[in-house]
């Protein structure tokens, strides 16, 4: 143990031995949580720290605040070091108890930490006392100074918040550069701005105290507000003190996370696991298998039997394309009775350009992908967003290994030049398309009044959200404001993130969510092919417009010389005429609007000037604390391997910090990366994951089910070159996965939540699935894919809908996937049946049932037209004869015949209705009466569970 | 093997296998109908346990203390209702008035283009009440009910603008996308009545507040703790009856048949509760049918209550509707019922006089015909009825174009806000805190929106700090990390 002061040196004597012998005696003799006054302090004594020392050690606070460990950046070990405080601030307020972070900790019981035990009554109040007393310590018998030296490091970020909007890098009002000592001293059109030692004769001090700047009646227009007295003082202090220029960075250390910090599971690289050997061995298809089998066998269950045909086709479909299987698939599925049969189906339903829809709809969760910025009541479009949602879908289809898709979101920008060369390959394009995964996040600050710094912070807050809970699988952003509490993430990861992201996403150098190339978020750089096509079908509207002007124009002047009317009067005098001119107006004005939008990519980039990084103390833009660089989670980083970004080519105005992060998360020696992703494909196969929490591998997150199969998959995975639709052969074709899903007695005894995966769970269907399907069975899925968005209609009542691509309903609805995705105007089907808020991103999505799904299915127009349209489907196909009816129905709407009783139950079902038809319609004919049954029928399956749930 | 859960505080064998089982249903469903599947013993002490999500479903559910209240109608005022000039007279304004401010708050200024001198009220103040209550002459009919409100005049937000500002006060903090407050009371508590919802919303017919749904929305909770919108006119809730003709026997017929079909679909499928709450929820679909358009019918209450409320006269009607509505849905046992205006009632940035007198005009007799309605058949001790915006104004003026003092309004202001509570163990003629002597900032035993949120809670016997819901590693509460302490003051 070290102790910050010799015996020899202890000659405040008495009083603080009496202060030790105090709370040693509390130790001894006060039960825990038994309130003992302290023996009161001789009066007129003043507390040193090496009175409280013990209390430090004795309560374990400097197991983790020491000199080494610095946890949270902070070490207690002696007066000094607990006055500077870590990474929240200073630890004490010398003379302000009430106000000092460490006497609010420890009073709360929040420190020491977890199940340690807490620090006695008397412990508070001797801490409490020897603050009252001013802190004192050897070094400062008198009390602890309350100040300390200003660097320029305390007053940049000042600096950065009120004044370099107008007076930095890419403004320079009045010549004013105001973003480091040199260019403050060189000043503007006015001289210099700061007179070093001089601060009433530094011009900048005296326009900012006399109200001057920044400029009051411009504040919201630039998004700054006035500079605070304290931060005015600081700056004050830092000038009168010379204006020192920084020190020499200290060389970044990583005290806070030590090599015990990475014995948890999840940071340990992947293990390379032996296939267990079960016992028994006729249902083991491959690997997955012997891990499954192994655990249930030590469970005294093993794997369910197969499902059977009809049911292992429809699961396939729902889980591949998120459609049912139409008819003709039944048909080809029920003849193919030769030996690989089932890979040869989930060959075909993989080759589908329907899979891409359906994963491509996991990962714009994962995402958070939305066509509109929300933050504002507007809820302005984000135009052109729907190109990324496009990149999504292609990639999926194309089986685009996981480790370049991440590299192109992540630093599609800094992967291949955009800016020089000739044309604009489609990977160039396509590399930037993908960045959009990192501005998916609410962002209000298009409008000034919410593009003030702290907003655009929370738009990068949830761009490294998404980053965390969707890509790490850790909740990286309760480190900022405070160091991680549970898992080895020191608060100063958080802002090496946001120093990596920064190059990109600055909040002192932003970007607003405009429109317009150039000024926003878009850039022109797209393929020739994508240009000419705009052009030529830009081109061909004016063409048809034209022809149409001029048409009109033939005819005024042909029926201005008929009429003998002037041409300009033909409207007012020619009733005919006047109509015919509106018709051609509004044929002109439906045209333009079909005129596609200038093509355009959504994108993020780094602009090469990054400001730099503080930690924020407490997570608040206004207690900046220490400088911080660019780099990736402590507990993570390859030994051995610093993280030292370059441009990313030569003449770059990239910083390469993203493709360096970029990089080592897509390195096979990852352990998250792989980890999580095959845990996420498993989920959408098997209803949970391997770790129950898919976005949280950490501390509090669940453990393994099975750790072995885990790292097997993992390691499988990058070995198969990071192949999703590898993986998902591999784990279909197990026999796990070809369980059936009804539960056994025994099943849910021993294992009740399905942990061990005895079995494959029943699910409901997602929203898409469920609006996508319904379009399906009806046959009015129009199944053109891409392109721009389909537009939503709000009701008057809030309900909101989804147009149709041509507005004619007889040509269908596209897939729920290409409908516009409005935070505001969501659609009320896809609502009702758990459609996720992006907050920033969704992870996981609930499964609920609820009334208002019951309600929508049975009440709602549109469901119930489409129901006639199924039914009309029903009996062009299958005749007049009810059962062919029946049977027919249930093949389109679950894939298989009906069972003896279901079938009985249709038909009964089917006569009660047509004589109750019949009798409503007293005139009506009887062919009315059994159509208008089977429309109930087909009204009735819809909103069965037999269509609405997947075995 | 390591256990699967890690959760920081060891469980009790029976607490064990009783989370798993919340588990096991709260993943693979939540259901209205679920809750039947419990046995109300499972309850209780739920809601005690600061480390677990309560269970999804709405059965009352018993809170952390003995609750003063049991429902809330939250009549949102949202566009920033001017305190100065209905509730926190101040004498110094008048007389400064026209003298130049806006230097000294110009960074708590929307519109600082616009700014405006000091603009003092044109209204006459009176005192009511036992405890001598401030009310302008706006709200003749409210004053009148002085001791049964307490009044808060110190509070303050943390944002400026709209959207912010209303999703601090809906949500605690100042973010999209989480639970609102009226979400987190039925969590917590769950409803009496199972055939109506536990969160209704009554929005004005003419529009939407701003931010529309987010305003009652429950974020990461289930969404059946998501608030209903129930229209004053046609359907009440979407989808509720049959958009298309068809008649009631047909209807019938087709549901018998859904109900035998699902029935032998369950009966090959044992062990799956999510396919019994499925039935449950059609035959709840059902009886809320009957039961919500009961609820709306105010044609059953006679001709002098609803005249009490201003019901078939303008500019009264609309607004007096939605409290009578209220009245009837907090009578049946819905938990939280949330009031709207059209679109910001409330938000005067210009014609100040004009805008606030009819904003008063539209809401005051309803208002106050509500607190006697609820009082005089004894509901007024169970409902703690809420009243107040997202923020409050400026003690300058706004100007338009023109700068002509006649069109001026006022800009908003974070700094200080008017609300009140009555009923629903509330101290009537209560007033607390203190604005500074122009009504810029509160100065005295200030409110924060948290505070606020903390006090409404405790009065249905929630405590802020227990009631949570742990989401990807992070126990959420509706406080957030913010400190928060009940307003004592204002409690009986």
């Amino acid at each position: 143990m070290r102790i910050p002061f010799s015996s020899a040196h202890s000659m405040q004597g008495e009083v603080a031995l009496a202060a030790i012998l105090a709370a040693g005696l509390l130790c001894w003799f006060g039960a825990p949580g038994q309130a003992q006054e302290p023996q009161a302090k001789p009066a007129g004594a003043k507390l040193e720290f090496k009175a409280i020392y013990p209390t430090l050690d004795g309560n374990s606070c400097l197991g983790c605040h020491n000199e080494k460990k610095r946890k949270g950046g902070l070490d207690l070990t002696t007066a000094e070091s607990v006055l500077k405080g870590g990474d929240s601030g200073p630890a004490i307020i010398p003379g302000q108890p009430d106000k000092s972070l460490m006497v609010k900790l420890v009073s709360k019981g929040e420190m020491p930490p977890g199940k340690r035990s807490k620090l006695l009554p008397g412990e508070v109040k001797l801490l409490r006392d020897w603050i009252q007393d001013g802190a004192r310590s050897r070094e400062h018998p008198e009390g602890a100074p309350v100040t300390q030296k200003v660097t320029e490091h305390q007053i940049t970020p000042t600096l950065l918040l009120r004044c370099t909007v107008c007076h930095g890098g890419r403004k320079k009002e009045a010549g004013l550069d105001l973003r480091t000592r040199e260019s403050m001293l060189k000043g503007g059109k006015s001289g210099p701005a700061m007179v070093p030692g001089k601060p009433d004769e530094s011009l900048m001090v005296r326009k900012i105290r006399a109200a001057e700047m920044p400029p009051a009646r411009k504040l919201v227009e630039v998004s700054v507000k006035f500079m605070r007295p304290s931060e005015l003082q600081l700056l004050e202090r830092w000038i009168r003190a010379g204006a020192p220029a920084k020190a020499k960075e200290p060389p970044e250390q990583d005290p806070a996370v030590d090599e015990k910090d990475r014995d948890f599971w999840s940071f340990q690289p992947l293990e390379k696991t032996k296939i267990p050997e079960p016992k028994k061995k006729e249902r083991i298809r491959n690997p997955v298998d012997s891990f499954i089998e192994a655990r249930l066998e030590e469970a005294g269950l093993q794997l369910a039997p197969d499902a059977g045909r009809f049911t292992l086709l429809r699961r396939a479909s729902f889980d591949l394309l998120g459609l049912p299987p139409r008819p003709e698939d039944v048909e080809a599925w029920l003849a193919d009775d030769k030996p690989g049969a089932w890979e040869r189906l989930v060959d075909r339903l993989l080759e589908s350009p329907r899979y891409g829809e359906r994963w491509g709809r996991h990962w714009l969760d994962v995402a958070g992908y939305s066509d509109s910025e929300g933050g504002q009541h507007a809820d302005r479009i984000r135009p052109q967003n729907w190109r990324y949602r496009d990149y999504v879908i292609r990639s999926f289809n194309k089986d685009k290994p996981y480790d370049q898709f991440l590299l192109e979101q992540l630093a599609g920008d800094e992967l291949a030049d955009y800016r020089g060369g000739e044309g604009v390959s489609d990977k160039v394009y396509s590399n930037l398309i993908a960045t959009a995964f990192l501005r998916q996040a609410v962002d209000g600050t298009y409008a000034n009044i919410t593009n003030f710094v702290p907003d655009r912070l929370e738009v990068i807050d949830n761009a490294i959200e998404t980053v965390g809970s969707s890509l790490l699988g850790l909740t990286l952003h309760c480190a900022r404001c405070h160091s991680h509490k549970f898992d080895p993430i020191p608060q100063r990861d958080y802002y090496r993130l946001a120093a990596t992201f920064k190059g990109a996403l600055d909040e002192h150098d932003w970007l607003k969510p405009n429109g317009d190339a150039g000024s926003g978020r878009y850039l022109s750089v797209l393929p020739e092919s994508i240009l000419e096509k705009w052009k030529a079908e830009t081109e061909a509207v004016d063409a048809q417009v034209n022809r149409l002007r001029k048409e009109l124009a033939e005819k005024r002047k042909k029926r201005s010389a008929e009429l003998g009317i002037a041409p300009g009067e033909l409207e007012k005098k020619d009733a005919d005429f006047k109509k015919a001119v509106d018709s051609a107006n509004e044929r002109i004005k439906g045209l333009e609007k079909k005129k596609p939008e200038k093509p355009l990519v959504r994108a993020l980039w780094d602009r090469g000037t990054p400001s730099p990084t503080y930690l924020l103390k407490r997570g608040s833009y206004l207690t900046p604390g220490r400088p911080v660089k660019a780099g990736v989670l402590s507990a993570l980083s390859e030994k051995g391997k610093p993280f030292r970004p370059t441009p990313p080519w030569e003449g770059a105005a990239s910083t390469g910090r993203r493709l360096a992060f970029a990089r080592w998360l897509t390195s096979p020696n990852h352990p998250l990366t792989a980890r999580v992703m095959v845990n996420r494909i498993w989920k959408h196969h098997f209803g949970r994951g391997i770790v129950n929490t898919l976005d949280n591998f950490g501390k509090t997150g669940a453990r393994p089910t099975h750790p072995g199969l885990l790292d097997w998959l993992a390691s499988r995975f990058i070995d198969d070159g990071w192949s999703i639709k590898k993986m998902h052969r591999l784990l279909m074709s197990s026999s796990a996965y070809r369980q059936s899903s009804v539960v056994s007695a025994l099943q849910e005894k021993k294992d009740p939540e399905n942990r061990l995966f005895s079995r494959m769970p029943l699910t409901r269907m997602e929203a898409e699935v469920v609006r996508d399907s319904i379009l399906s069975v009806a046959g009015r899925l129009d199944l053109t894919p891409f392109g721009t968005a389909d537009a939503v209609e709000k009701r008057d009542d809030g309900l909101v809908t989804s147009k149709t691509r041509t507005g004619k309903d007889s040509d269908g609805w596209r897939r729920s996937i290409y409908v516009l995705q409005r935070r505001t105007q969501r659609l009320t089907i896809l609502d009702n049946f758990d459609l996720p808020q992006m907050n920033p991103n969704c992870t996981e999505r609930n499964e609920s049932v609820v009334a208002p799904q019951a309600l929508h299915l049975l009440n709602n127009k549109r469901i119930h037209q489409l129901a006639g349209i199924f039914a009309a489907r029903v009996l062009e196909e299958a005749g007049p004869e009810k059962e062919k009816q029946v049977r027919r129905a249930y093949l389109l709407a679950a894939s298989r015949p009906p069972q003896k009783d279901e079938l009985e139950s249709a038909l009964s079902g089917l006569d009660a209705l047509e004589k109750k038809w019949l009798a409503e319609e007293k005139a009506g004919e009887e062919s009315t009466a059994s159509r208008r049954a089977l429309e109930n029928f087909c009204h009735a399956l819809i909103n069965s569970a037999s269509f609405l749930y997947i075995d | 093997m390591q256990p699967e859960n890690t959760s920081r505080h060891q469980q009790t064998p029976g607490a064990l296998s009783r989370r798993n089982f919340f588990d096991r249903v709260g993943t693979g469903l939540q259901g209205a109908a679920l809750a039947s599947l419990l046995s109300a013993d499972l309850y209780g002490e739920e809601t005690e346990s600061p480390r677990r999500n309560l269970p999804v479903g709405l059965d009352a559910r018993r809170p952390h203390h003995e609750p003063a209240a049991k429902s809330v109608i939250q009549l949102f005022m949202h566009g920033g209702p001017s305190q100065m000039d209905l509730f926190d007279p101040k004498p110094e304004l008048q007389k400064r008035h026209g003298e130049s401010y806006f230097d000294k708050i110009a960074g708590e200024v929307e519109n600082p283009a616009a700014a405006g001198a000091l603009f003092k009220s044109p209204y006459k103040f009176s005192k009511h009440g036992a405890s001598g209550m401030d009310f302008s002459e706006l709200q003749p009919h409210l004053s009148r009910h002085a001791d049964d409100i307490a009044l808060i005049r110190s509070m303050q937000t943390t944002n400026l603008t709209h959207e912010p500002a209303l999703w601090k006060i809906s949500c605690g903090r100042m973010l999209t996308g989480l639970p609102t407050l009226g979400a987190w009371i039925t969590y917590g508590l769950g409803t009496e009545n199972r055939n109506l919802p536990a969160y209704v919303v009554l929005d004005d017919p003419k529009g939407l507040p701003v931010n529309h749904h987010q305003n009652w929305q429950s974020g990461f909770l289930s969404p059946l703790y998501q608030g209903t919108r129930f229209r004053s006119t046609g359907s009440p809730i979407l989808n509720l009856k049959p958009e298309f003709k068809e008649p009631e026997g047909i209807t019938r017929q087709e549901r018998d048949l859904i109900a035998r079909l699902d029935r032998i679909h369950k009966s090959r499928r044992p062990a799956q509760p999510q396919l019994g709450a499925r039935i449950s929820s059609y035959e709840l679909a059902a009886r809320m049918q009957l039961e919500a358009s009961d609820a709306l019918d105010i044609n059953r209450e006679n001709k002098k209550t609803r005249e009490m409320y201003g019901i078939g006269k303008d500019p009264t009607d609309s607004y007096g509707k939605r409290c009578l509505i209220a009245r009837r849905l907090v009578e049946r046992g819905v938990r939280f019922v949330q009031l709207f205006l059209e679109f910001q009632v409330w938000d005067h940035h210009t014609q100040i006089f004009k805008g606030l007198k009819s904003a008063c005009a539209r809401t005051d007799q309803p208002i106050a015909a509500l607190l006697r309605d609820l009082k005089e058949r004894g509901l007024l001790d169970s409902t703690l009825v809420v009243w107040g915006g997202e923020f409050g104004r400026l003690p300058i003026a706004q100007l338009g174009d023109n700068k002509s003092e006649k069109n001026a309004g006022r800009d908003h202001n974070k700094n200080a806000m008017c609300t009140w509570m009555a009923g629903g163990g509330v101290k009537g003629g209560a007033i607390h805190g203190a604005t500074d002597e122009l009504g810029f900032s509160a100065v005295k035993d200030r409110v924060t929106v948290q505070d606020w949120h903390a006090t409404i809670l405790h009065q249905l016997g929630l405590h802020h700090e227990k009631l949570t819901y742990n989401r990807n590693g992070f126990e959420e509460k509706l406080t957030g990390t913010f400190e928060a302490r009940i307003i004592r003051d204002i409690l009986a």
